[in-house]
């Protein structure tokens, strides 16, 4: 295969659907590519196959491809000197740095030694440190809220970059911060802009709207996060990449409409099911707890049959209190898994959060 | 119990300064109490970084030893840390040269240890290089030099400066070895105001005037004071440039040298930076110096904040020429000492270059440069009755203020606002000089005959500075403070009037000031040759040469207005204009051929064009420049671009009066429209589009009356809502003129209503 050949091989993947079938095709290419040691193209398709990784949702199989991207970067003095490969190379870094908390598996210590090398990349090859306070900075929101503070000053001081991502989620991140700290003006004020349709990216405006329910639904006020589902939903729907949005949006429903959480289930209950990812499985899993323990089998009968006769899953088919258990004792298994990690209760408290309105199936 | 975080959010809601440095201070002090090394390291480099970015370095430089060594001994954070601490050592480095208190062994130290770890963690020496080039520049030119070709040979590393400062770093020492053409093409990009920072580039512009003041140029040494002192403002941080200018301004203007004087006394009597003390009262001492040989007393109420005890309130000159003197002689001996070397004191008693008034020759026609001489604004107040002295005093002193004293007919106040100090002269019941005025958009005739009529007046005359919009608003806003019955005024500088309705709507948003307020444009004909001259009236007033405008007719009259009238408020936004030759506003014709509009010389111009074309002229105080407009391509479909700020000042001014709009709605049945944008949602090259809509009543929703293919889910006719953020422009007819009414004009709406 002449180099010709690669390019429209590569090109090709695009042609397919996003997710398992393009990266089959790309490891097919990868194969190839090692096979006869191509070098430049090792490191393209392996780059093609991380982000089609993160970007489709299980960013799983990124965090596998990952540490050879890494390998072949550091052995190959050709890979290191050009410059288009180092800046895919600091993309992909930028990827995995966010991922990686996503995996209760990888330790806090990997975790800090895969930001510190990230952060010596970045100044290696003159970068803003921008991305990396950020990405830092949402890491140690579970870690260190401290830490994560003095991270979100120090990304509003640096300039952005190319590595960066962009203004609107530079607000986004502001905005999703000053909600932590329980400043909603500030927070709003951040996000107008991107409200507004001024600015957006890929996950925008929908990721913002998300903060804010989160924020309002803490603070039970349930009207206000509502209006921002309304907005969001549309944009997240039938995508695996959101399926944390979509467990908070069950979480939501749980107390306001519950006939919307039975449907939301129903539609991404397969992709569940299909995910690697455990943060998204985890939140997923927490919403349908929230929305399953509230719903009584009288009252929803017709909407649960409807949803037990499209999905033929043994534990559909058991009362709703068995299902609420079943996510109960699955999304517990992960947030132990997690805090541990973290060393915080931060997830333990996202799945107590609606336990003052309801009782827990440990209760019963 | 010792918490980071609410530490952290204390520290960074606070305004920069002393306040935020006390509080990184406590925080380190509550660090230590508590023990924990990370947020020890922590606290005391935001100590260290406010310190040196916003008040006296000198505490920084205190503090790093200890900085230091908590870093050393704990190499468990090594490498969270080291990256701070490099930037820390850095700036520490960097203002070593500023203090006689830390000796020459000490200095090359540092140097060495900022050398061994730059390279312990692979930080190239360029950084090391370029701060030891600033330290030996002016104490020993040879090693500085010969460090310089080391540094060009590092590339940039983690702890660079920027690339503006960088830049502005080169052309010093380029200009210290006599290099100006190689400086000159180095600064290209800071210049052209495509690379700047905080201090670029004023710090640029000092460097500039006073190397041409070295060699005697002083048209080019007083164009570039004139930049640096418009960017410098009164900011502490620039005292030591501040004081270069008053050494040069003792020479070229010793009036603005006395007016930046004294707006800064206050700042040097509160600096501890004896290197930025020594800067301003060597420039002090040489203006002083100048000024004792005309004037024998200055008022000591402007410099009461010296540490200076001077008997009565008149000053004598030469005693502060002295009391100067000796203040930065006595730091020029100490930094000597401790440099071990004579060079500041030397340089203090170095008589300075002669110039002769003749020589200073910003207002010649050979200046290439649109800054001009700034003439006074003179604006006179229409009120309901006449006011005595006495009475206008009154209502001067019970305003907020910073100084204020009165004469027979005048009184002079002194305030500040928006970071700006503002001089102003009252006289009370002044007679209307005769003049031309222009009204505002949408003030009838009769109108403003009846504002002409009021039976009292007020001039008040002030040079004002800083940004023209800002620095308006800030004077009407004083103004309507203390005169709230006026019927309005008129600003005899731009011969504009404006009504009271217009500035009450003017205090109350401070977006509805334009550029085209500041300014007017007057047009005269002659129709034996079809004609047709313009020139701005008011440009002037901020120190820029007025446009001419030559080359129009009838015909193409419409164009040539709106580009004359286009690039005057370009200019007035950002505050200068260009050189002569550079481009103003590039444009282009509808077949995208693009050209540049720049202003000249006229006699540049004139040989352009033939002489007898050039039918009209009138006397000025100050040069013009010439637009000549006639090699623009195509002229009757050139495009303009629209000044972005300018774009987003009015639709900020839309947001905000859209509720003036929804109440005119609800009074009358006239035809309003509003333009929202509208998020493209799949569109990857746009974010919005603009569409315009009509409002339905009570202002929550509107109609679109137009369509575009980035939204295909929206049609005309289409119901939308009103969001506030995403209006961006409104317009609403006026049924008795038929004209329309937009954001700038909504006063009119408000004058209506009530």
């Amino acid at each position: 295969m002449q180099f010709k050949d690669l390019e429209s091989e590569e090109y090709g993947f695009y042609l397919l659907a996003r997710g398992e079938p393009r990266l089959k095709r790309i490891r097919e290419a990868i194969a190839e590519a090692d096979q006869r040691h191509l070098l430049a193209w090792q490191f393209r398709f392996r780059y093609d196959y991380l982000e089609e990784s993160i970007f489709c949702g299980d960013r799983y199989f990124a965090m596998i491809i990952f540490p050879e991207m890494l390998s072949l970067y550091e052995k190959h003095e050709s890979l290191r000197q050009d410059a288009r490969t180092t800046h895919d190379m600091l993309f992909c870094f930028k990827w995995i740095v966010e991922a990686a908390p996503e995996f209760p598996q990888i330790s806090k210590q990997e975790i800090d030694s895969y930001f510190r090398l990230f952060k010596k990349m970045l100044l290696e090859h003159g970068k803003s440190l921008s991305i990396y306070y950020m990405k830092h900075c949402l890491f140690y929101l579970h870690v260190d809220k401290a830490i994560a503070a003095a991270d979100f000053y120090r990304f509003l001081e640096e300039p952005l970059d190319d590595i960066s991502d962009g203004k609107a989620l530079y607000y986004d991140q502001q905005a999703m911060y000053y909600l932590t700290i329980g400043e909603e003006e500030k927070a709003l004020e951040a996000a107008k802009l991107i409200f507004a349709g001024k600015l957006k990216s890929n996950a925008l405006p929908q990721a913002t709207y998300h903060d804010f329910i989160r924020y309002y639904l803490e603070k039970e006020q349930y009207p206000h996060a509502v209006h921002y589902a309304f907005l969001t939903e549309r944009r997240v729907v039938c995508d695996p990449y959101y399926l944390d949005i979509i467990g908070t949006l069950m979480s939501l429903y749980s107390l306001t409409k519950i006939p919307d959480g039975l449907r939301l289930f129903s539609i991404h209950y397969e992709l569940y099911l299909h995910s690697k990812n455990p943060m998204l499985k985890m939140l997923f899993a927490i919403g349908a707890y929230h929305l399953f323990r509230v719903i009584e089998e009288e009252k929803y009968h017709e909407l649960l049959e409807q949803m037990r006769v499209a999905r033929d899953d043994a534990l559909l088919k058991q009362p709703p209190s068995r299902i609420a258990e079943f996510f109960y004792h699955t999304a517990e298994e992960a947030v132990q898994k997690f805090d541990a990690r973290n060393g915080t209760d931060d997830f333990s408290h996202m799945l107590h959060l609606l336990d003052d309105k309801f009782s827990t199936p440990e209760k019963e | 119990m010792f918490d980071p975080q609410q530490k952290i959010h204390e520290i960074n809601r606070m305004d920069h300064g002393s306040a935020r440095l006390e509080a990184a201070a406590q925080a380190v002090r509550d660090a230590d109490d508590a023990g924990l090394h990370y947020w020890r390291l922590y606290f005391r480099y935001q100590y260290i970084k406010e310190s040196t970015m916003y008040g006296d370095n000198f505490k920084g430089l205190l503090c790093f030893p200890e900085y230091l060594k908590i870093f050393d001994e704990h190499p468990e954070l090594e490498d969270d840390m080291y990256h701070d601490m490099m930037w820390a050592f850095k700036w520490v480095i960097g203002n070593l040269d500023d203090y006689y208190q830390i000796s020459l062994e000490e200095t090359e130290h540092y140097f060495e240890e900022f050398k061994k770890r730059s390279q312990k963690y692979g930080f190239s020496l360029r950084t090391y290089y370029m701060q030891k080039v600033n330290f030996w520049l002016y104490l020993n030119p040879e090693l500085a030099a010969d460090d310089f070709v080391r540094y060009q040979k590092y590339p940039r590393s983690p702890n660079s400066d920027c690339e503006a400062c960088e830049l502005n770093f080169q052309m010093k020492v380029l200009l210290s070895q006599n290099q100006e053409e190689k400086a000159l093409e180095i600064i290209q990009p800071v210049l052209r105001h495509e690379k700047d920072c905080a201090e670029i580039p004023h710090v640029t512009y000092y460097h500039l005037a006073a190397y041409y003041f070295r060699k005697k140029n002083f048209s080019e040494a007083a164009y570039y004071a004139a930049l640096c002192e418009r960017m410098t403002g009164n900011k502490p941080e620039f005292l030591r440039e501040i004081g270069g200018l008053l050494e040069i301004y003792s020479c070229l203007d010793i009036g603005r040298g006395w007016n930046i004087l004294k707006y800064n006394a206050a700042n040097f009597a509160n600096c501890r930076n004896p290197m930025m003390k020594l800067r301003f009262a060597q420039g002090a001492y040489r203006l002083f110096q100048e000024i004792s040989r005309t004037i024998e007393t200055v008022s000591s109420q402007p410099l009461c904040a010296l540490p200076v005890e001077l008997p009565g309130t008149e000053w004598s000159t030469h005693e502060l020429a002295q009391f100067f003197y000796q203040q930065a002689s006595e730091i020029a001996r100490k930094l000597d000492q401790c440099n071990q070397k004579e060079y500041y004191l030397p340089l203090l008693n170095q008589p300075l270059p002669e110039c002769s008034p003749e020589a200073v020759v910003l207002e010649t026609a050979h200046s290439v440069h649109g800054i001009v001489k700034k003439e006074q604004t003179a604006l006179l107040l229409l009120l309901k009755q006449n006011l005595s002295p006495d009475e206008l005093e009154q209502r001067i002193q019970k305003s907020e203020k910073i100084s204020c004293y009165r004469d027979k007919n005048s009184c002079y106040v002194s305030f500040q606002a928006e970071n700006i100090l503002l001089d102003l002269i009252l006289k009370a019941d002044s007679e209307m000089p005769p003049t031309e005025h222009f009204t505002i958009q949408g003030m009838t005739p009769d109108a403003l005959r009846d504002l002409l009529d009021s039976p009292g007046r007020c001039l008040i005359v002030s040079e004002l500075s800083g940004l023209p919009q800002k620095s308006f608003y800030a004077v009407i806003q004083y103004l309507s403070g203390i005169f709230p019955e006026m019927n309005g005024f008129v600003n005899l500088t731009a011969q504009k009037a404006f009504p009271a309705e217009w500035v009450r709507f003017a205090v109350r948003y401070e977006n509805a000031i334009a550029p085209e307020d500041l300014y007017s444009v007057y047009f005269a004909r002659d129709p034996e040759k079809n004609e047709i001259w313009g020139t701005t009236i008011g440009l002037c007033a901020w120190g820029l040469r007025e446009l001419e405008l030559i080359g129009a007719n009838t015909e193409n009259f419409e164009l040539f207005a709106g580009i004359l009238d286009q690039t005057a408020a370009f200019c007035i936004e950002r505050n200068s204009l260009p050189d002569e030759n550079e481009c103003i506003i590039p444009c282009r014709n509808a077949a995208g051929k693009e050209s540049e509009i720049c202003w000249q010389q006229p006699e540049t111009a004139l040989k352009a064009i033939s002489p007898e074309s050039f039918a009209v002229s009138v006397k000025r105080a100050v040069p013009s420049g010439i637009l000549n407009l006639l090699d623009l391509p195509d002229l009757q479909t050139t495009v303009l671009p629209v000044s972005r700020s300018d774009r987003r000042r009015i639709a900020r001014l839309a947001e905000e009066t859209f509720p003036v709009l929804v109440k005119a709605m609800e009074k009358t049945a006239e035809k309003a429209v509003v333009q929202l944008a509208l998020p493209c949602e799949d569109n990857d090259e746009y974010d919005f589009e603009l569409l315009w809509a009509e409002p339905l009543p009570g202002g929550q929703k509107a109609v679109l009356i137009e369509e575009s293919e980035l939204l295909p889910q929206y049609h005309e006719g289409d119901e939308v809502k009103i969001v506030p953020e995403a209006v961006f422009d409104w317009r609403i007819q006026r049924t008795d003129t038929e004209s329309w009414i937009s954001p700038q004009k909504a006063y009119l709406l408000q004058e209506d209503a009530s």
